[in-house]
């Protein structure tokens, strides 16, 4: 099962999506413009998400991993009763 | 019953992936008005097959099995197709009263109204199985989503010409299709919040729901096929409805092995 975040992380790329085509298709001068300012709005959400918590997220998780590798080689004689 | 915060989100999401699935119609705004004109027959011939495809393959098959009573599914959709009588003869005694299959300039006809008024039903039908599929597993949503996306494609590109044939423009036909399609989220919101009706609605919507494509089809669609006599499109015809017929039953062989897995 995904997790909440891959969900809502699914949900504002369709979201962008949505928007920037039915702004596209739209006739109408302030429905259009609603769109727009709704499109950068959430594009701004998630570029600032990704720079506030993924980034930071997947930098942590790649030096973390390796100093993990790291700790996870057991000495050989600790387990020697 | 509490529902978990990641099955509601999850089928927010799968319904928002099939309403973005309905915007994939939009190749008709690529195409010259000339092809375009020449291409629609043959897409509202695909409507025909796939509207009489998924009420006779898919929705009144589903209801049978949740029900249990043919003689009461049975009078169920005819009860719908009655409805969307009624319903149609409203639409033309308000707005219009012309029984002609070609639009005048800048008229929409009814047959075009009628179609969004029964994708939109079908599209809220669509949002409570996914939300109940995501209720009952997530793994059960995501192959109910994938399944409903699979014949929401053909769909829409029928629909898109049955709208382009009742008069919208390219534009107006992709956009107001698509917004039929977010129906599907009320659908979803209605099932998460009265999980216990929403099930039980629906041996009474999937008949109803298969009444109006059986109307639509039969009734609104198949006359404009009549129109061109042609040998051409006498074989692009039957070729466009018996491709919507094989392919919603391909669809069903597609949810069987997904089920399966």
């Amino acid at each position: 099962m995904a997790s909440l975040d891959t969900y809502l992380h699914i949900i504002a790329v369709e979201m962008l999506a949505i928007l920037a085509v039915v702004q596209r298709l739209s006739e109408d001068k302030p429905l259009k413009r609603v769109f727009s300012t709704a499109f950068l709005a959430l594009l701004g959400f998630m570029l600032a998400h990704f720079a506030t918590h993924l980034l930071p997220a997947k930098i942590a998780s790649f030096i973390y991993s390796s100093h993990h590798e790291y700790h996870s080689i057991k000495p050989s004689g600790l387990h020697q009763s | 019953m509490t529902i978990a915060l990641t099955t509601i989100i999850g089928a927010i999401a799968a319904c928002l992936a099939v309403s973005l699935c309905s915007l994939s119609s939009m190749f008709a705004l690529w195409l010259k008005p000339d092809v375009l004109n020449r291409v629609v027959p043959y897409l509202v011939a695909l409507a025909v097959g796939v509207l009489l495809g998924d009420a006779f393959i898919h929705l009144i098959p589903d209801a049978i099995n949740r029900h249990g009573a043919v003689s009461d599914v049975c009078l169920t959709v005819l009860v719908g197709v009655f409805g969307f009588f009624v319903l149609e003869k409203l639409v033309r005694w308000r707005h219009d009263h012309n029984v002609d299959t070609k639009p005048q300039s800048g008229e929409i006809l009814p047959l075009a109204k009628m179609n969004l008024i029964g994708d939109a039903m079908h599209n809220f039908v669509d949002g409570i199985l996914i939300a109940g599929s995501f209720l009952a597993d997530p793994a059960l949503g995501l192959t109910t989503t994938l399944a409903i996306i699979a014949h929401e494609i053909p769909q829409e590109l029928g629909d898109v010409g049955a709208l382009l044939r009742g008069g919208y423009s390219p534009r107006q036909a992709v956009l107001y299709n698509f917004y039929c399609s977010l129906s599907v989220l009320p659908g979803a919101i209605f099932t998460l919040l009265l999980s216990q009706l929403a099930e039980s609605s629906l041996t009474l919507l999937l008949p109803i729901a298969a009444g109006g494509f059986i109307y639509i089809a039969a009734s609104d669609l198949i006359p404009v096929l009549h129109e061109r006599c042609s040998f051409p499109s006498l074989s692009g015809q039957t070729a466009a409805f018996g491709m919507g017929i094989v392919f919603m039953q391909f669809i069903v062989f597609f949810e069987q092995i997904l089920i399966a897995h």
